[in-house]
């Protein structure tokens, strides 16, 4: 079964700030459908449901999707994905 | 005294002789310049000669509140100050937030000239009507905080408004700032250096008059509307929660944050950098706005540690965690807190400070810098050496001390070999940590950037298309949102001359960018519409974009006319040579051939000669600037000698 590392920012309190998790995935996994599962299955189901989609950055090997096939992206064997809150400045 | 937002008054100092005088700016000049930073441009253009000294008496000082400031308009109430720029020997306007803008307001006066130098130090106090040349013994030598606080002691006022220079400014450190409203810097070329050389420590200002606006009911309508949008709008939530610095874990895990003098883009411990560590950690104890914002994105910080002792002060921005933790190799927090206090209290831009110190760093660690480098062991990674650096640099203590109180153009032609190709600079001007070889929107903007290459003239932020907005914008301004990819070539004239009309009106207005170019909500609509219902006009979004563009291309007139052609408009060394050494952009650089493409198309745009990138008359006539600008336009290649 392919795997990806998941890397999460910004979603939980003090404690959870930062967590990195190894997850298995289907063939033809997309950035969506794993989303949709960490939203159901992280125990922090409440905190992401609250999350606005337009509010998260997801970056596949460190590329922002928008400049792939955005929430459609399929995922490969080893792909490092990041999923942050928005966050700007300067 | 309650004035109508359109009668701007204009307080000159000249510092030489000590008198003052009021004048009143003619109010088609607003309308052709849009207020703060135009008027300014167009102040310095008219007093400035070129080829002067800019530490000499013959340069101006320019503080120049927006035309909005002082009114309910969401996050207006920015100021700027504008001189000849002593880094570069070309224009220089920095942009500041805090109080001060509205104060000046409310005293009466939109702008203050500077002109001359006072033979002893000397400080400016403004109450109301009443004009001041103060005596500044007691205050020089001490550091932003104390100045401000015997100020503010001294005229028995705790909510005066200052601005003030620190050692780095007195002692002429061509990267000294000055701090206003005891928090906000004014960063950037040496501005605090500026007001050194005219033994000015600081402006004080009290005002309790108002401001009228034409069409009162309109403007207020439009102002509360512009301020809910922005108080739902995520991008300013993060800064209100994070503030700049939220973003490190992002540009880390991107391979965007530059480290060690640009030779990394990520670094390990970049979260201890972030602005979730200082929240997460206890490290924030405060939060706050800008006048007449309701963003809050500047923090207070507060660390105890035994081996950088205590802060108590305002935290670092983005900018500032970058150079001088990550480019010096340097993720411990409370060294990082307690550097950015340093150079707070000394009056010094964090930026220049942290390329100033990595490129020691580097120069150390290549064998090239010896004995005070040797004795302090200047590596990357030291935050003792670092933070001891800071302070010789402050006062140009020791030779190394001094040597790089000039910034990392002139050390490097000091120090010879290769040091010169390690400096994050151009024109003169340490670069910010946006790394220009994987964002070509940026590199164009930073290399033609009149004050040298930052992000605080021209942010394109836009072209990362990061949000829905963002990518709408990119839309409009190219016809297609796939152009919102920052390593495309394609329209990155388009999206630079569209965010540098944004930037200039912004900041004439008194509007912050953060507000105006990242968030939404202070869209040009917006802005022209409040200007309009301000001055009792119909102004439209085209005419202030042309009001921006006026103002980009006076500034672009001043530094022709100081000899900076084609050739200086280029990015530091290392970005068009070295590329990207690790991550997602791996290999990427802006070369000198890609940087020639996106100059003739950005040239051709704005209707300036492609051989010199001096403005055409033509385009000089269509901007309504002949008069002002026309000896620009006959300036031919060679007359008169390089910037750089
Ligand atoms: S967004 Fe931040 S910097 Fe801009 S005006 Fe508001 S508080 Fe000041």
């Amino acid at each position: 079964m392919p795997k990806v590392t998941l890397r999460l920012f910004g979603f939980g309190d003090r404690a959870d700030r930062f967590r990195e998790e190894t997850r298995a995935i289907t063939h033809g996994a997309t950035v969506r459908s794993v989303w949709e599962e960490l939203r159901t299955t992280t125990g922090q189901e409440e905190l992401l449901a609250r999350i606005d989609e337009g509010a998260v950055l997801v970056l596949i090997n460190g590329r922002p999707i928008h400049q792939l096939e955005d929430w459609q992206t399929v995922l490969d064997n080893g792909d490092k994905v990041t999923i942050l809150v928005k966050a700007f400045g300067g | 005294m309650i004035r109508n937002i359109s009668e701007q008054r204009i307080l000159n100092v000249d510092l030489t002789s000590g008198q003052t005088w009021v004048e009143d700016l003619p109010r088609e000049e607003l309308f052709r310049f849009l207020g703060g930073r135009g008027i300014a441009a167009k102040i310095l253009y008219q007093r400035v000669n070129a080829g002067i000294d800019p530490l000499g008496p013959e340069n101006v000082l320019i503080f120049s509140t927006g035309t909005l400031t002082g009114t309910s308009a969401p996050s207006s109430g920015r100021s700027s100050v504008t001189c000849k720029g002593p880094a570069t020997g070309l224009y220089l306007k920095v942009s500041v937030g805090g109080h001060l803008g509205a104060e000046l307001k409310y005293a009466g006066y939109d702008h203050i000239v500077f002109s001359g130098a006072s033979e002893r130090p000397v400080y400016l106090w403004i109450d109301d009507g009443q004009v001041e040349i103060r005596n500044a013994h007691h205050l020089w030598g001490k550091g932003t905080r104390e100045t401000d606080r015997l100020i503010k002691e001294g005229v028995g006022d705790e909510e005066v408004q200052t601005a003030v220079i620190g050692p780095g400014g007195e002692n002429k450190v061509l990267f000294a700032c000055i701090m206003v409203s005891l928090y906000n810097s004014a960063s950037r070329g040496g501005v605090g250096a500026v007001m050194g050389s005219k033994n000015l420590k600081a402006v004080a200002v009290r005002g309790h008059g108002g401001l009228r606006v034409a069409e009162g009911e309109a403007y207020f309508d439009l102002a509360t509307r512009m301020r809910q949008e922005l108080a739902e709008d995520a991008g300013t939530e993060s800064l209100y929660n994070w503030g700049t610095s939220g973003s490190i874990p992002g540009l880390n895990e991107m391979g965007m944050l530059a480290a060690y003098n640009f030779n990394q883009v990520t670094i390990e411990g970049a979260e201890r950098l972030s602005g979730q560590h200082l929240v997460d950690e206890g490290y924030l104890t405060g939060r706050e706005s800008c006048f007449s914002c309701s963003t809050a994105c500047h923090r207070y910080v507060r660390s105890k540690s035994e081996r950088y002792g205590d802060v108590n002060d305002s935290g670092p921005e983005l900018e500032t965690v970058m150079a001088l933790g990550a480019e010096c190799g340097i993720v411990e927090t409370e060294a990082v807190l307690k550097a950015n206090q340093l150079c707070n209290d000394y009056g010094l831009d964090t930026i220049s400070m942290g390329h100033v110190l990595s490129w020691a760093m580097e120069c150390y660690e290549k064998g090239l810098l010896k004995g005070e480098a040797e004795e302090l062991d200047l590596r990357f990674g030291n935050a003792d050496a670092q933070l001891e650096m800071i302070r010789r640099i402050a006062f140009r203590e020791g030779k190394l001390g001094d040597l790089l109180a000039n910034g990392t153009k002139r050390a490097a032609e000091e120090v010879g070999h290769d040091s010169w190709k390690w400096t994050i600079q151009a024109k003169g001007l340490e670069q910010s940590a946006v790394d220009t070889r994987a964002a070509k929107s940026y590199a164009l903007a930073f290399a033609v950037n009149p004050r040298g290459p930052d992000h605080l003239m021209t942010e394109t932020y836009a072209e990362f298309g990061f949000t829905e907005e963002s990518r709408a914008l990119i839309r409009k301004i190219t016809g297609d949102e796939r152009y919102a990819n920052p390593t495309l070539l394609d329209k990155r004239a388009e999206i630079v001359r569209w965010h540098e009309d944004c930037y200039a009106a912004s900041e004439a207005l008194g509007f912050c960018v953060f507000t105006s170019t990242a968030a939404f909500a202070v869209n040009p609509e917006n802005m022209a519409q409040l200007f309009g219902h301000a001055l009792g006009l119909e102004f439209s979004e085209e005419e202030l974009m042309l009001g921006g563009r006026r103002i980009v291309t006076v500034e672009r007139c001043f530094n022709a006319r100081e000899g900076a052609r084609r050739k200086d408009d280029h990015l530091p060394w290392r970005m068009m040579n070295e590329p990207v050494p690790e991550g997602p952009n791996q290999g990427m650089v802006t070369d000198r051939e890609m940087l020639d493409r996106l100059l003739d198309q950005y040239y051709e745009l704005h209707g300036w000669d492609p051989e010199t990138g001096i403005p055409k008359q033509k385009t000089l006539e269509a901007l309504s600037l002949l008069e002002l600008c026309g000896d620009v336009a006959q300036l031919r290649v060679g007359i008169v000698g390089s910037a750089n």
